[in-house]
């Protein structure tokens, strides 16, 4: 990525976005995230502004005595969750305007990510490059670990294929210990389906964002067309585009999209389509929201 | 089928190049997507629910071709023949005075003008129009024209006249065509009820209703100090209660009123008054409004307030002359001896009698047995002729203007005279009143220095003239002849000629009409005329003995233009009607157009459908 995605604005609206969904967030992280990550262990994890609600017991006086603020004391639960995401870097990802599928799936990333760490989570990221897992950061635990990694997401390159099933498929999904986020556009046959089955199986929260262009939303393109696939130069499709056809693409769409949708449904795993040029408040707040994926 | 413009066919180059544009713009354009997963996919639900889309590719093509080829039919203007459509059409258009009127609608002559209209339109290609404008003359504004557009355009620009119009004129002009090709068509456009007619269709273009009020007849008298005028008034439609108002001077304010209730078609006299020392001009108006308001109105000039002229006798014996002239005229009239007689220049008439000067003055002169020759004087005296017997002269049967004017109201008989001069050498442009001997004895003309000059080649005493009561009518005339007031008639009817005398002293004699037309008047002729064609007051301008000079002239609508119902003027024109037409053309331009533009807007559509609603 040439183009830093993640940058001091994202950052902050990160935090803003943090900060709006703090009592909402449960549900993105199983339902009872908020008295696991509260946990009763002794370790102490960080300080967190007190909100009207939260046990008044674990309120620091002496930090009150010094700041005359209100902070409550954080310690990591007894089980700590470890959130997986993985971003799909095929060619198709950065193909379109302005990369907007790879920046809104390294945005969606850095975001989840970010929640997840607010939660007092482990966070590891990963970019599926061939049918490889590529590890972009892992064991991100607190918020300047975060700090420290994050930027390596702008990193990842979005120039090859990528096989989903085949990269997470060998690699360790961990068992029962929190969320695993899939970041694709999903334009395949069913490549998913496996690593979701084995994700499902492996009791893990799964969660699917598939990330679509505008371009591919709604195309535009009209009249005699000879399509060349991003991926791989002798897939084409040549035919006279018109109303029809662009009616057909749509239909197309939608069945692509609803089946990944029951099939996810039927693995118990939760999906998002978001489109990509929608900014991450509305992602959160509008797409997510709507789709039950942030309650 | 043939074209008016073969060349416009040129357009049709534009179909080959726009099929092979359309040939090399229709490859298939190469583009790279993220991915052809869902286009293909998208096979499987293709479905077409328009059978047009099959065709929607190549329906911008083809209109595209329907455009080039309707726009070289346009400009190649094509033209079927019509066999036996085409006529020849003359419309005579009555353009009197009483087609101007109207209301709001527009006037009968609009009316008349928009059903020509209509002709001409529904006319085939190929018909001939020839319209003829009929006023106080008839004139043909367009002949056998086939161009429509210009013949309505040449329509358009008519105006109605303000005069009389003249049938027997117009009969004969369409007669002419109609000898030409019996199977002229004939239309005749009035609003006059015409008696005869044959070989014409009558187009009445009047409205039931129209109420027109008119004012006529009107006659003023100053007597002392007091103006008294008279007219009769009308109404023709019906009843009416009509307010009658006297104006003096060009005032905004009227001096005296009159409400009359008059019955329909009957004229009631109405008079006013209005004490004055002495007017210029006074305006009788109808006020109530109708369909024709110019012959609401009437406006008498008092000229002889500005006309006067000094006169001066040069005669030791004046009496009959002196008396006369007091009865006929209120200018000042000096007398002098022929042994004190130094000149006449400051005067306007200048009477020699038994007399005659050794230069003529520059005015009007009468030489009253004028016996020896002077220059100038237009004559030769060749002695007296002494009469064994009185015998009775003789008046002239000529019928020029001049003499006509200067007899009227002359019986010319049981004058004698026992003697007179003989005159020979006369310039050609005197008229003889009377001759004796076949020796012109009266006569009148303009000398050679340009003035008006009367001669009468016998001694008043020694002739029994004096006692006649010709005399007084006639020394009328010859005063009027000789000292003319510029204008005589201050009133006259639209269509008329006004008249102007023209002396040695009249210069630059310029009219101007009510619409601001300006008409220069050629001083060459002892009475000069100007045709009057607008309604209202003429203003004729003129330098009389080197000072500036304003008359004024009234033109009013004619008193028959008032009520044109009751004209019953025929039109019959001769020979058998026959109904022979020529081929005619039938022009699609029209049609081609209509095409041009819903191809156009269909084209449009497509292209808007394609741009915008699909994407």
């Amino acid at each position: 990525m040439k183009k830093m995605v993640i940058d001091e604005a994202f950052l902050g609206e990160l935090e803003a976005i943090q900060s709006l969904l703090r009592n909402n967030v449960a549900g993105a992280f199983g339902g009872n995230r908020r008295s696991k990550s509260f946990g009763s262990s002794c370790e102490f994890a960080d300080y967190r502004e007190y909100v009207p609600g939260d046990d008044v017991t674990k309120i620091d006086w002496n930090v009150y005595m010094r700041f005359e603020e209100l902070y409550e004391k954080l310690y990591y639960d007894e089980r700590q969750m470890h959130t997986r995401i993985y971003i799909d870097a095929s060619r198709s990802m950065a193909h379109g305007a302005d990369d907007e599928k790879a920046e809104a799936a390294i945005k969606i990333a850095a975001a989840f990510a970010y929640l997840s760490i607010c939660e007092m989570d482990k966070v590891s990221i990963y970019a599926i490059v061939g049918s490889e897992l590529v590890d972009v950061a892992s064991g991100i635990v607190g918020k300047d670990s975060y700090l420290n990694c994050v930027n390596k997401l702008n990193e990842i390159e979005f120039d090859t294929d990528a096989h989903i099933s085949d990269a997470i498929m060998p690699s360790n999904v961990g068992y029962g210990d929190g969320l695993s986020i899939i970041i694709s556009d999903f334009l395949t046959d069913d490549d998913y389906e496996a690593a979701i089955g084995k994700l499902s199986e492996s009791k893990r929260d799964v969660l699917c964002i598939q990330v679509l262009s505008r371009e591919e939303l709604n195309p535009q393109i009209r009249g005699k067309m000879h399509l060349f696939d991003s991926e791989n130069n002798a897939k084409y499709y040549r035919k006279k585009i018109d109303h029809d056809v662009v009616h057909a693409y749509k239909e197309a769409l939608a069945y692509v999209t609803d089946r990944i949708r029951t099939f996810c449904e039927s693995r118990g795993a939760r999906y998002a389509l978001i489109p990509a040029y929608k900014t991450m408040p509305e992602v959160f707040f509008g797409s997510m929201a709507d789709m039950e994926v942030i309650k | 089928m043939s074209f008016v413009n073969p060349l416009g066919l040129l357009g049709l180059i534009g179909v080959p190049i726009i099929i092979i544009i359309y040939i090399l713009r229709n490859k298939f354009n190469e583009q790279t997507v993220t991915s052809t997963y869902i286009w293909e996919l998208s096979e499987r639900f293709f479905k077409r629910r328009n059978p047009l889309s099959a065709i929607a590719g190549i329906i911008s093509l083809i209109l595209q071709l329907l455009l080039v080829v309707t726009i070289s039919l346009a400009i190649a203007k094509p033209r079927f023949i019509v066999p036996d459509s085409a006529g020849e059409y003359c419309f005579v258009i009555d353009s009197s005075a009483s087609m101007g009127m109207g209301g709001i609608q527009g006037t009968r002559f609009d009316r008349a003008k928009a059903e020509i209209g209509k002709v001409i339109d529904e006319a085939s290609l190929g018909s001939t129009f020839t319209l003829a404008y009929a006023s106080d003359e008839t004139t043909v504004v367009y002949e056998r024209l086939t161009d429509k557009v210009l013949a309505r355009e040449m329509l358009d620009s008519l105006e109605c006249a303000s005069s009389t119009g003249s049938f027997p004129d117009a009969v004969a002009v369409a007669q002419s065509y109609f000898n030409d090709n019996p199977s002229f068509l004939v239309y005749l456009f009035t609003d006059k009820s015409v008696g005869e007619h044959n070989n014409v269709e009558i187009v009445n273009v009047s409205l039931q209703n129209e109420q027109n009020y008119a004012i006529s007849n009107v006659a003023s008298t100053h007597m002392g100090s007091e103006l008294s005028v008279s007219a009769d008034v009308i109404s023709y439609a019906s009843d009416a209660r009509l307010e009658v108002l006297l104006y003096v001077d060009g005032s905004n304010n009227y001096r005296d009123k009159q409400t009359v209730e008059v019955k329909a078609g009957e004229p009631l006299a109405v008079s006013l008054s209005y004490r004055t020392d002495s007017y210029e001009s006074y305006r009788v108006v109808i006020t109530n409004a109708d369909a024709l308001p110019s012959d609401n109105e009437f406006v008498g000039y008092n000229h002889k307030y500005e006309d006067s002229y000094n006169i001066l006798i040069v005669s030791d014996t004046p009496f009959f002359l002196q008396a006369a002239l007091d009865v006929l005229t209120d200018a000042k009239v000096d007398t002098v001896s022929t042994k004190d007689y130094t000149g006449a220049d400051e005067y306007g008439l200048c009477i020699f009698h038994s007399y005659t000067p050794e230069v003529l003055p520059d005015t009007a002169v009468w030489l009253i047995n004028s016996n020896r020759n002077v220059d100038d004087s237009g004559f030769g005296a060749r002695g007296v002729i002494e009469l064994d017997n009185p015998i009775e002269i003789v008046k002239s049967d000529s019928t020029a203007s001049t003499a006509q004017k200067l007899l009227s109201g002359v019986e010319g008989r049981d004058i004698a005279i026992g003697e007179y001069v003989k005159y020979s050498g006369m310039y050609t442009k005197f008229t003889t009143l009377f001759s004796c001997d076949s020796n012109p004895v009266i006569f009148a003309g303009v000398n050679g220095l340009g003035n008006r000059e009367v001669v009468i080649g016998f001694d008043l005493h020694k002739a029994d003239i004096a006692l006649s009561t010709d005399f007084v009518v006639l020394l009328g005339n010859l005063l009027n002849y000789a000292c003319p007031n510029v204008v005589e008639r201050a009133y006259y009817s639209a269509g008329e000629d006004a008249e102007i005398n023209i002396t040695s002293r009249t210069k630059n004699v310029k009219a101007v009409s009510p619409s601001g037309e300006e008409l220069y008047i050629d001083t060459s002729l002892d009475t000069a005329t100007f045709k009057l064609n607008e309604v209202g007051t003429y203003t004729v301008n003129l330098t009389y003995a080197g000072e500036e000079k304003t008359y004024k002239i009234y033109s009013g609508i004619p008193t028959d233009e008032s009520n044109p119902t009751e004209s019953e003027d025929s039109f019959s024109l001769m020979g058998e009607q026959q109904f022979e037409r020529t081929d005619g053309e039938f022009d699609p331009i029209v049609i081609i157009f209509i095409l041009l533009a819903l191809i156009f807007t269909a084209d449009w559509m497509v292209y808007c459908y394609e741009k915008y609603q699909l994407r």
